[in-house]
């Protein structure tokens, strides 16, 4: 059961939360240790470094990305490492959704967004979707797997249209070059 | 489904005055503020900035969302909301139900998908908001601006329990719209329905029914899952040519060139196909994801069966859920999961797929389920299935994932959850240094070619672990180190039971690839099956077969690199250099694994060391250094005592015996560096916990060492709050901040207490066990051949007793009280000469003299205890009363018994009646101070036994015909509150029981479940163990150092005073009150709850204790301060060159003729008022009555201002209050005004004091320097101070130097002299001596009325200030006069000490300020 989710920025501000199964009582001790924790040991961290911490028989992973440090709260199934492929596939949203790490002012823009993408992969307290354009599909509302072929193809060639003709050039002579490139190498 | 327009037009109504034009266009250039919204919870929450600056509402957004719902058709509404409007209101943790018609609108008319999602979302917020208002499941934070809701609620009459039925009605009808373009929303739907509340069974079992049909139409068709989308295979085709005509509905494919159609056609199918297969994909997993967050349903095959085939699934994620489903499934009924499982996992089968699966999660999935069914029980019959999934998870051993990987080695070691009993650790560690990897046949090899052609060879599972593990090791990742310790751990943990079991013990030093070449031939053998093997161990081992064993695999140990020893060596090389990790939880794993990894022949040097040197780091959290403690205390445990299981392995016994006396011993060792280390973090019950549990569990044989390692603890150096300079070694104290000092001061009192609670444990010395009770001549020994006896007799108690004995004077003023309590706890529970010792030496310690004595091994701590002793008279003289009184019993016993031998007489049914009744006070008395077994303990010693016997059985007297007795029932009520498990009761101490005793310590927090104390209630009441200790003739005269003459004169003088007891005296000193001594006493220190091998912990809190202690304080203070040291030692006993034992001594025992004189004629009434005495006896406090009170009614009582009273409780601003005297109006207790009486209690003197104490600290520093001033004096005087206020009752302390004192010791060496000329006489002249005399009675000066003084200080002060005589009359009120002084004329520069202060510093070795010239002598005025 991953039991917390937690979002927060630089100054111990929580921007998200997502609890599944703690008490309500408990949750502002979940909400002070973890805050604690980030203050004490975030400080300095490299993006997406992981720590790790437990408390009792509950594990915490948790980490930091732009301005916002994240903290993932699992026990049982959802021990260290299945919280750090948790917080993988969160950060990876994120970045995905924010284009970079985010600074905070760049976390709130998107905060609709990252609450979306969240939805997607905690749900109910356990891990669902971890692929990174499966969930950016889902946000939008589209079923996980699609088609890719059709799309794929009318896509490349909508892009090629939408290129200006003679910068065709640029993408046709580099191709003809390797073309030619590897048949001589070949002939060697 | 139609929204009400009433409901809608209402929401319009709402909204109406405000436009859309709130919505900020552009947020650039705003930083958003934070705002505290929800102040309770602390909890930030964003809040956005509108264009204009102005915060955006939750009012203002849900108004939006009615308005931009109403026009959803439009692009703007819909960007309006996708990108303004949704985002702003998911910072909200719930949202609000008026808000659920808008979404449903948007649900139903929007087209728009970004819309649609978000709808989606808010859907599924509002289910999940299970609470009306409250704490969201989702989220925690309710709403802030519900308030602002409010009007909104009101307008549209929206409630949850409107809304709810209309979203599930419309997200049903959503999940079950079977169109293939809607399918992206149905998954949604299907999705935002699952966060229905769980409780209403209508919306689980319409749930149910969606996903079971979706799975229905969905599941059977059986399809591989494809590598890449292009992959459809001709299955697939056909499905789509069957299913087609459902399907293709529009004929734009139809081409009209023939050419080409019929390609076109085939092309079209192949989409179409493959698109289907998605389309169906999709729903397989919603359907299963769904099924996933549905409560479990193991009776349902329909569920099973679904789960099963969602292995083969196409989806990933679907076969995680299925995975995950089946194995819980598993666990509740493995047989049926394996049977529906049946080809899935044979070779080739989907389970084998699923090795391959990119999904971590699922293959944890899988490891999990192989593991259960591969253990279950009801699968014995099906070996064949068994080692099926068991050779999947072996090769899941193998999987790149850490994730997996770890999990499959948790499982090989049979850790399932946290209940698996220690057979299944040990099975797990034989199964992982036994059991061999042997690849498969089957296609997996094609993946890793390499790798297989590398693992030809069959591979131990233990090599692959421990190479996997090294290299975990080796990672920077934190998590992947932390697990990876935590797996050392639990492997640790299965090989400490495959130790305690003794299976480990048979080849550990074995070549590893023995077993592959061995196991090659009979792979399928049933023989090699773990459990099998574990069952064939209990049948065949024999003790000497193991033993044989044992010293072979010692030997083997450092074998070389593939043996099992080795290869552990090796793994465990590369765990202690993770220590080095700069994660404190790391490293807190890293040990934990190490001191599992810890076999019971390893040296404990390493972890020792590394512990050491880890604690030094103060970046450890006290949480974490507990954990670590408490991993020490469950490693210690598991080897000791596994929980009792098969006989067979109680056969084994033996071995787990033999290393753990050395093992406890490191164990507390390590103990004391956490002890010494870190002082402020360890919890000193968890210390206690392992100190207990290694003294258990040491054995007889090592039960000595165990208690020399506590004790250890005790010979730290006091810390020196006043020297912090210069720690640098190991042993010594890094109490570097006064915090840690007074850390580590409460260790070494736990120590102590420790000691007290549990030295006669260790020793194995009982009084009421004693085999060969000390003869004649031990006891007529001096003080110091004594000692020698006792310690050549039982030198673990001896040493015990010296240790305690040097804390009584050289620790700190808690430490000594502690250490004081601890020596009453022995001497009460000890036989001769223990008991002769301690009293001695308690009596010397009240009175002082013995420092001069002691003084070579007193390692100064900066102060000196001056020439009243420790000053812990007060305390002690309690203690001393009862063994006084026990002494005193004795000895009347055995005159009584030289009298009825000489005489030839039978004992008289009053005698012993008499005799029975000393001997239940005494129980009642010597309970009160620590638990002694009711039943078995003989206060008069044990030539009481027969008498007592005789008298029991000719009354019918069961040990339980006390009940009725309140004595009794304190006693019980005693040990009802004891917070802790028995306590291996020394009579009843054979092994099952400290066993099974010990196998519940370790599930800390289940005290309450043993409820041991009810146990020994019942006990009681069964009057279990009566049949006391059978004592042979010749050791009847236990104790006869004292010639009978002297007994006879003594007698004589005890039994003088007690016609004059009258009831007041004598309720005062009842056995309750000085019961209450005692638990005033321990409440203060018991505070910190040790756990002890014995129960002591009387409760509740009793001041009328005092009046009780006060006699025989008055004469113990008198002399102590007239004469100096040594003299004081020779008058008073304990020198060696007396002959009599100072427990004799009369001026001792006369004062407590008041208590009451078993002997006398009137002890049946003194029982009585007893009695009516113990019934009011509440937790009485003092009080005086400030102003004159009027009784109003019936209840009330009138007082008269200054008139002291006892507050027996308070209810409703009254006071239930007694007077010591009938008033006017001839009541003695009521009920009166709290505002009329003053509490004499402590609160409001003490602040006094406190305020008082601190100025002149202030001056003192001012005026001496810091550097010159005594901390240590100046914070033990606190303590006197704060001590003696709190439990000794001012009015005590106050009294004993007033002039009224002196009349009374004069009246008692009148009393002497009386007796002794006056012989048999002497009852009567003394009754009218007492009568005649001239001085107050005795109670009337020492009970209450000292307290009433607290209320007129000054009158008093001249009294108290002229009396130089006693040492403790200083204590209080002249100090605070002193200081007061100080504190008023320090500021002029003046210093004022009168005589008196001198006196204090004289006595307290406060030289320094005679040094300076400053301070003595001086005298302003």
């Amino acid at each position: 059961m991953i039991l917390a989710v937690l979002f927060a920025n630089a100054e111990g501000n929580i921007l998200i939360e997502r609890f599944h199964g703690v008490p309500a009582e408990e949750r502002l001790h979940w909400r002070s240790f973890l805050v604690k924790l980030g203050a004490d040991n975030l400080k300095g961290v490299k993006n997406e470094e992981l720590l790790v911490a437990c408390h009792k028989s509950v594990y915490i992973v948790y980490t930091v990305l732009g301005d916002v440090s994240i903290y993932v709260v699992g026990k049982d199934e959802y021990d260290e490492l299945a919280l750090s492929e948790v917080i993988f596939v969160i950060t990876s949203a994120v970045k995905d959704v924010c284009g970079k790490p985010p600074s905070e002012r760049l976390f709130l823009d998107k905060y609709g967004r990252i609450c979306l993408c969240l939805d997607e992969i905690v749900w109910k307290g356990y891990l669902e979707n971890t692929e990174k354009d499966r969930i950016k599909r889902l946000i939008r509302l589209k079923p996980p797997t699609e088609l890719v072929v059709g799309h794929s193809k009318a896509g490349v060639a909508r892009a090629f249209w939408t290129i200006p003709r003679w910068h065709t050039l640029y993408l046709l002579v580099p191709a003809a070059l390797a073309v030619t490139l590897s048949k001589t190498q070949n002939q060697i | 489904m139609q929204i009400p327009n009433d409901t809608i037009s209402a929401a319009k109504a709402a909204l109406h005055p405000v436009r859309t034009n709130i919505m900020p266009q552009r947020q650039k250039k705003k930083v958003p503020r934070f705002c505290l919204f929800c102040k309770n919870l602390r909890c930030f929450k964003i809040e956005f900035v509108a264009c204009r600056g102005s915060p955006v509402s939750y009012s203002q957004l849900a108004r939006s969302i009615h308005e931009l719902a109403a026009t959803s058709d439009q692009k703007s509404s819909q960007r309006q909301l996708v990108h303004h409007v949704f985002p702003k209101l998911a910072v909200y943790n719930s949202v609000d139900p008026s808000l659920a018609p808008s979404l449903l609108m948007l649900n139903q008319q929007c087209e728009d998908r970004s819309v649609l999602r978000y709808v989606y979302y808010y859907l599924a917020r509002i289910l999940s908001d299970t609470g009306a208002q409250g704490l969201s499941t989702g989220g925690g934070i309710p709403t802030p601006n519900w308030d602002a809701l409010a009007d909104i609620d009101a307008v549209g009459g929206v409630t949850r329990a409107d809304v709810v039925p209309r979203i599930i009605e419309q997200l049903t009808a959503a999940s079950t719209n079977s169109e293939s373009e809607f399918h992206a929303r149905r998954l949604q739907s299907l999705k935002a329905l699952t966060y229905a509340p769980e409780t209403n069974s209508d919306v689980l079992s319409r749930l149910y029914e969606i996903v079971f049909g979706i799975l229905e139409k969905v599941g059977d068709a059986q399809q591989k899952r494809k590598k890449g989308i292009l992959g459809a295979k001709g299955g697939d085709k056909d499905i789509a040519s069957q299913l087609t005509d459902n399907i293709i509905n529009s004929t734009d494919v139809a081409d009209s060139q023939s050419a080409y159609r019929e390609r076109r056609i085939t092309l079209y199918y192949t989409f179409k196909t493959t698109s289907l297969s998605i389309i169906r994909s999709n729903l397989q997993y919603a359907a299963l994801s769904a099924l996933r967050r549905l409560p479990l349903d193991p009776g349902n095959p329909a569920f099973l069966h679904y789960a099963v085939q969602g292995i083969s699934f196409a989806d990933p994620v679907a076969v995680r859920h299925a995975l995950e489903i089946v194995s819980e499934i598993a666990t509740r009924d493995p047989y049926a999961v394996a049977m529906a499982l049946g080809k899935h996992a044979q070779p080739g089968g989907a389970l084998q797929d699923i090795l391959h699966l990119h999904d971590v999660l699922a293959r944890v999935s899988l490891a999990r389920l192989c593991c259960t069914i591969s253990r279950a029980r009801a699968l014995d019959e099906r070996a064949d299935i068994r080692s099926q999934f068991n050779s999947v998870l072996y090769q899941l051993l193998l999987d790149p994932s850490e994730r997996v990987c770890f999990e499959a080695i948790l499982c090989v070691l049979g850790k399932y959850d946290n209940t698996e009993r220690t057979e299944e650790r040990a099975a797990g560690w034989y199964r992982l240094t036994r059991e061999i990897l042997k690849l498969p046949d089957a296609s997996s090899k094609e993946s890793s070619k390499d790798k297989s052609q590398k693992m030809k060879r069959p591979q131990p599972l233990i090599k692959l672990v421990m190479r996997r593990l090294e290299s975990s090791f080796r990672s920077f990742s934190r998590p992947v180190l932390h697990a990876a310790a935590r797996v050392v751990q639990e492997m640790g943990k299965s090989r400490a039971a495959a130790f305690a079991l003794g299976i480990q013990d048979v080849e550990e030093g074995a070549h590893v690839n023995t077993f592959a070449d061995s196991t090659d031939y009979n792979d399928s053998d049933e023989s090699t099956h773990p459990e099998t093997m574990l069952f064939r161990l209990h049948i065949e081992f024999s003790i000497e077969d193991i033993g044989i064993r044992r010293t072979s695999s010692v030997s083997n140990v450092t074998a070389g690199r593939d043996t099992i020893a080795g290869l552990l060596a090796s793994l465990m090389e590369v765990v202690r250099t993770t220590v080095a990790c700069e994660c404190v939880y790391v490293r807190a794993m890293v040990i934990k694994a190490l001191i599992w990894m810890q076999g019971p022949y390893d040296s404990f040097d390493e972890l020792e060391s590394i512990i050491a040197s880890e604690l030094s780091d103060p970046a450890w959290p006290a949480a974490l250094l507990n954990d670590v403690l408490l991993t020490l205390h469950a490693r210690f445990k598991s080897v000791h005592f596994p929980p009792p299981c098969t006989a067979g392995i109680k056969a084994m016994g033996a071995i787990k015996e033999g290393a753990s006396p050395d093992m406890a011993v490191t164990l507390l060792e390590i103990a004391r560096i956490f002890a010494t280390k870190v002082p402020g973090k360890v919890d000193a019950d968890v210390l206690q916990l392992l100190w207990k549990t290694c003294l258990v569990g040491a054995g007889p044989d090592g039960k000595h060492k165990a208690l020399e390692a506590v004790t250890m603890v005790l010979d730290l150096p006091p810390p020196q709050p006043g020297s912090m300079l210069g720690f640098t070694s190991v042993d010594r104290v890094s109490a570097s901040d006064p915090k840690s000092a007074l850390a580590l001061q409460k260790l070494v009192q736990a120590a102590v207490w420790f000691l007290g609670e549990n030295a006669n444990y260790a020793a194995s010395e009982y009084a009421w066990e004693s085999a060969t009770p000390p003869g004649t001549a031990l006891m007529m020994l001096d003080a110091d051949k004594m000692v020698a006896a006792a310690s050549s007799r039982n030198p673990t108690l001896a040493g015990a007793l010296t240790r305690l004995q040097r804390c009584a004077f050289n620790g700190s003023w808690e430490i000594r009280i502690i250490a004081a309590q601890a020596l009453t706890t022995m001497a009460i529970r000890s036989g001769e000469p223990f008991r002769l010792q301690i009293y001695e030496f308690l009596h010397t310690l009240a009175q002082g003299g013995l420092q001069s004595q002691l003084s070579d091994m007193h390692i100064s701590n900066g102060e000196d205890q001056g020439a009243s002793g420790t000053g812990l008279g007060v305390l002690l003289s309690p203690m001393i009363k009862v063994l006084d009184e026990m002494y005193r019993a004795q000895d009347d016993l055995i005159k009584e018994v030289r009298n009825h031998d000489n005489a030839k007489k039978e004992w008289t049914d009053d005698e012993l009646k008499k005799l029975y009744e000393t001997h239940e006070r005494l129980l009642d008395l010597v309970s009160l101070f620590c638990y002694v077994p009711r039943t078995k303990y003989l206060p008069l010693g044990p030539i009481s036994s027969k008498l007592i016997d005789i008298y029991r059985t000719r009354h019918n007297i069961s040990a339980s015909t006390g009940l009725s007795d309140p004595a009794v029932a304190t006693g019980i009520s005693d040990l009802v509150y004891e917070s802790q498990p028995p306590s291996a009761e020394p009579d009843t101490l054979d092994d099952d029981l400290v066993n099974a005793w010990a196998a519940n310590l370790g599930d800390d927090g289940l005290w309450g479940n043993n409820a041991p104390a009810m146990n020994r209630v019942n006990e009681f009441l069964a009057g279990a163990g009566t049949d006391a200790p059978e004592v042979d003739e010749e050791n009847m005269i236990s104790r006869p150092s004292v010639s009978y003459d002297d007994m006879w004169a003594k007698t004589l003088l005890e039994s003088s005073e007690l016609e004059e007891d009258d009831a007041k005296s004598l309720g005062s000193s009842s056995p309750d009150s000085t019961g209450s001594v005692e638990t005033s006493i321990s409440s203060h220190f018991g505070g910190m709850n040790y756990p002890s091998l014995f129960s002591s912990r009387p409760s509740g809190y009793s001041q009328t204790t005092v009046t009780g202690t006060e006699v025989p304080g008055t004469e113990d203070k008198a002399p102590a301060s007239r004469g100096s040291g040594p003299s004081m030692y020779e008058g008073f006993g304990g020198s060696p060159i007396r002959e009599e034992p100072p427990s004799y001594s009369s001026s001792v025992m006369q004062r407590y003729e008041s208590y009451e004189n078993p002997l006398g004629g009137n002890g049946s009434h003194s029982f009585e008022s007893q009695d009516d005495e113990r019934i009011s006896s509440g937790n009485p406090q003092f009080g005086s009555a400030l102003y004159d009170f009027t009784a109003g009614g019936d209840d009330e009582l009138s007082l008269t201002a200054g008139e002291d009273v006892e507050i027996e409780y308070e209810v409703d601003g009254w006071f239930y209050v007694k007077k010591k005297r009938p008033g006017r109006d001839g009541k003695m207790a009521g009920l009166v005004p709290v505002l009329y009486v003053i509490l004499l209690s402590f609160k409001s003197f003490h602040v006094l004091l406190s305020y008082a104490i601190l100025a002149f600290l202030l001056r003192s520093i001012m005026y001496l320097g810091p550097n010159l001033f005594s901390w240590n004096s100046m914070y033990q005087f606190l303590l006197v101070l704060d001590l003696g206020y709190k439990r000794l009752n001012v009015g005590e302390i106050w009294d004993h130097g007033s002039y009224k004192m002196e009349g009374i010791e004069k009246a008692h060496q009148n009393d002497d002299k009386t007796n002794k000329v006056q012989g048999d006489s002497a009852t009567r002249e003394t009754n009218k001596w007492h009568n005649n005399s001239n001085v107050e009675p005795l109670e009337s000066t020492i009970y209450f009325k000292p307290i009433c003084r607290t209320s007129d200080e000054k009158s008093n002060k001249e009294q108290i200030i002229s009396s130089q005589k006693s040492p403790r009359a200083f204590l209080c009120f002249p100090l605070l006069f002193e200081f007061t002084l100080l504190y008023v004329f320090g500021s002029l520069g003046t210093f004022v000490i009168s005589t008196n202060l001198r006196q204090f510093f004289e006595i307290h070795g406060l030289k320094r300020f005679e040094g300076l010239g400053i301070v003595v002598g001086e005298q302003s005025n």
